[in-house]
C-alpha cells in the first residue's frame, strides 16, 4: 500500500515534467494516410508551431498527377491560424483561407470540419490541385498571436501567451486521368 | 524505505526546481513583455520556419514504369558497395541509394531482386539505427507477396515508416542525407535508362521539371550546413547544380487543361522548364559522377 502511494505522489510530482508533450508530432501521424484513390505521398510534413510566428513549406509538384492537400493543428491554437498557397510559377495566390469561418461550409475553411449534405456526414476540408505543369506552391502558415490579456492594475503590463503545438499538411496524389505520363 | 524516501525527495526538488523556473519566466513576462517575447522567439530555430519538401522514390519510377522505359538491372548499386559504407554520412546516403534501387525494382515488379535489396537496406538500417522499423511482421510482409502492387505498397510503406521513425525523432539531417541519396539514384537510374535525348519526350520533360525538386533539395542541405558532412554534400552536387541552374524557364501560352476537374485549383500551366540536349547530355554525366562518387566508398 505504502509502495503504490510513493509511485502515486511520484506520478504526480513528475507529471508537469511531461506537460509539453504536444509539441511532438506523433499524434499527427495517423493522419498521414492514404485516401482512396488518392495514394500517400512522401512529400507530407509536420512541424511544431507556435503563437505569433509564419511557417513555410515548399511543396514541388509533378505535371501528371491529381494532388489533395489537407491541413491539421494542434488543439491549443483553436484553429487561429491563416493559410496561404502561393503558386510560385505565376506568383498568384491561388488559397487564402482561415482555419476556420463563422460559417463552416465547404471552401471557407482550412481546419473545421463541415456537414456534407450529400452523404450526410461530417467533413474535414481538403483541398485538390491539378498542376498543368510542373511547378512548386509556397505554402504560408501564419499561427496567429493569442489575444492579449488585459489588466486592471496599472502596474502589471500586458501578458502574451505563447502556444506551441503541431501543424501537419498531408499530401496525398494519384495519376491525372488521361495523363499522357 | 530508505530508497523510496531518497526517490521522493529527488522527485521533489526536481520538480520544484521545473516549478520556480517556469514562475520565473511568469515573473519576467509581467515585468517586460517584449522580453518575454523576444525570450520565446530566440528558442525557434529560424531554419525551422521554412520546410523544403522532396518527394520518394517511388514518386519517378511511377511516372516511368508507365512509359517506354524498359528494366534494366544493370543500373542497380552493386550489393556489395554496402559493405563499404563505414561511417554514418556514407551509410545514409547509401541507405538512400538501396531505397531508390529496391522502389524501382518493386516498380518493375522484380520480386527477386527486391527482395535482395531488402536485405541490404535491412543491414544498412541497423547501422544507422532504423533497424526497430524492420520488424519481423514486415519481413513476413514481404515474404508472402503475390503481386506487383502489393510488392510497391510493403516497399512504400516501408520508407514511411521510415521517414516517421525520423521525423519523430528528430533526425532531420539523417532525412536529408537519405532524401538525397534517393533523389540522386533515382534520377541516375532514370538518365540511364532514357539513353537518348528526345524533344517533346515526357520521360525527358520529367527529368528537366526535376529542377524545382532538385532547388528544394539543395535549400534544405543549406538549411544545415553547418554540418560538415552535409557542407561536403553539397559541393559534391555543385556539377548538377550548375546545370539545373542553367536551365530556361519559358512562358507558355494556353496550357493543356482540358483534363482538370471543376473543383480543381489549376496550378502551374504558364511556364515550362525546357531542357536542350547538350544540358542532357551534361546533366546525365553530372548524375553519373556524382552516383558513382555517393555510390562508392568514395564519400
Amino acid at each position: 500500500m505504502k509502495t503504490k502511494l510513493i509511485y502515486i505522489i511520484a506520478l504526480f510530482l513528475v507529471f508537469p515534467l511531461f506537460s509539453d508533450a504536444q509539441s511532438k508530432c506523433s499524434d499527427f501521424f495517423r493522419y498521414r494516410r492514404p485516401e482512396a484513390p488518392y495514394e500517400y505521398n512522401d512529400q507530407s510534413s509536420s512541424a511544431v508551431c507556435v503563437t505569433g510566428q509564419t511557417y513555410e513549406f515548399i511543396l514541388p509538384l509533378t505535371k501528371g498527377k491529381d494532388f489533395r492537400l489537407k491541413f491539421y493543428a494542434a488543439a491549443v491554437f483553436n484553429n487561429k491560424i491563416n493559410f496561404k498557397i502561393i503558386d510560385e510559377s505565376t506568383h498568384e495566390t491561388v488559397l487564402d483561407l482561415p482555419g476556420e469561418s463563422p460559417a463552416r461550409a465547404e471552401g471557407t475553411c482550412v481546419l473545421a470540419d463541415y456537414y456534407n449534405e450529400d452523404n450526410g456526414k461530417s467533413l474535414h476540408p481538403y483541398f485538390d490541385f491539378y498542376p498543368a505543369t510542373s511547378t512548386t506552391l509556397k505554402i504560408i502558415i501564419e499561427v496567429l498571436p493569442v489575444p492579449q490579456e488585459e489588466s486592471d492594475n496599472p502596474n502589471v503590463k500586458k501578458q502574451a501567451k505563447m502556444n506551441r503545438g503541431c501543424v501537419t499538411v498531408v499530401v496525398l496524389d494519384k495519376p491525372s486521368e488521361n495523363s499522357s505520363f | 524505505m530508505k530508497t523510496s524516501f531518497k526517490l521522493i525527495t529527488f522527485i521533489f526538488a526536481v520538480s520544484m526546481l521545473f516549478l520556480f523556473t517556469a514562475c520565473g519566466e511568469d515573473a519576467n513576462n509581467n515585468n517586460n513583455e517584449k522580453d518575454s517575447l523576444n525570450q520565446d522567439v530566440t528558442e525557434i530555430n529560424e531554419d525551422n520556419l521554412i520546410t523544403y519538401l522532396v518527394p520518394s522514390p517511388k514518386d519517378m519510377f511511377a511516372f516511368t514504369k508507365e512509359g517506354d522505359l524498359k528494366y534494366s538491372a544493370n543500373v542497380l548499386n552493386a550489393k556489395d558497395n554496402a559493405d563499404k559504407y563505414i561511417d554514418t554520412k556514407s551509410q545514409e546516403i547509401g541507405f538512400g541509394i538501396y531505397s531508390a534501387d529496391l522502389a524501382y525494382t518493386a516498380a518493375f515488379n522484380q520480386t527477386n531482386t527486391a527482395g535482395e535489396y531488402l536485405k541490404v537496406v535491412e543491414s544498412l538500417s541497423d547501422k544507422i539505427g532504423l533497424g526497430s522499423v524492420f520488424t519481423e511482421s514486415l519481413i513476413n510482409r514481404f515474404k508472402k507477396i503475390e503481386n506487383k502492387d502489393s510488392l510497391l505498397k510493403v516497399t512504400n510503406d516501408t520508407y514511411y515508416d521510415i521517414v516517421k521513425f525520423l521525423e519523430d525523432n528528430d533526425r532531420n539531417t539523417s532525412l536529408s542525407l537519405i532524401s538525397v541519396g534517393g533523389w540522386v539514384e533515382s534520377l541516375y537510374i532514370v538518365t540511364n535508362l532514357q539513353d537518348k535525348y528526345q524533344k517533346d519526350n515526357n520521360i525527358i520533360q520529367l527529368i528537366a521539371d526535376q529542377k524545382n525538386i532538385f532547388e528544394n533539395i539543395v535549400l534544405s542541405l543549406q538549411q544545415r550546413e553547418a554540418d560538415p558532412n552535409v557542407a561536403d554534400l553539397i559541393q559534391e552536387l555543385q556539377a548538377v547544380k550548375t546545370v539545373y541552374d542553367g536551365l530556361e524557364v519559358i512562358k507558355i501560352e494556353n496550357p493543356n487543361v482540358k483534363n482538370a476537374k471543376a473543383n480543381q485549383i489549376i496550378v502551374g500551366g504558364s511556364t515550362k522548364i525546357v531542357m536542350t540536349e547538350t544540358q542532357f547530355n551534361q546533366l546525365k554525366k553530372a548524375m553519373a559522377d556524382v552516383r558513382n562518387k555517393l555510390a562508392g566508398s568514395d564519400v
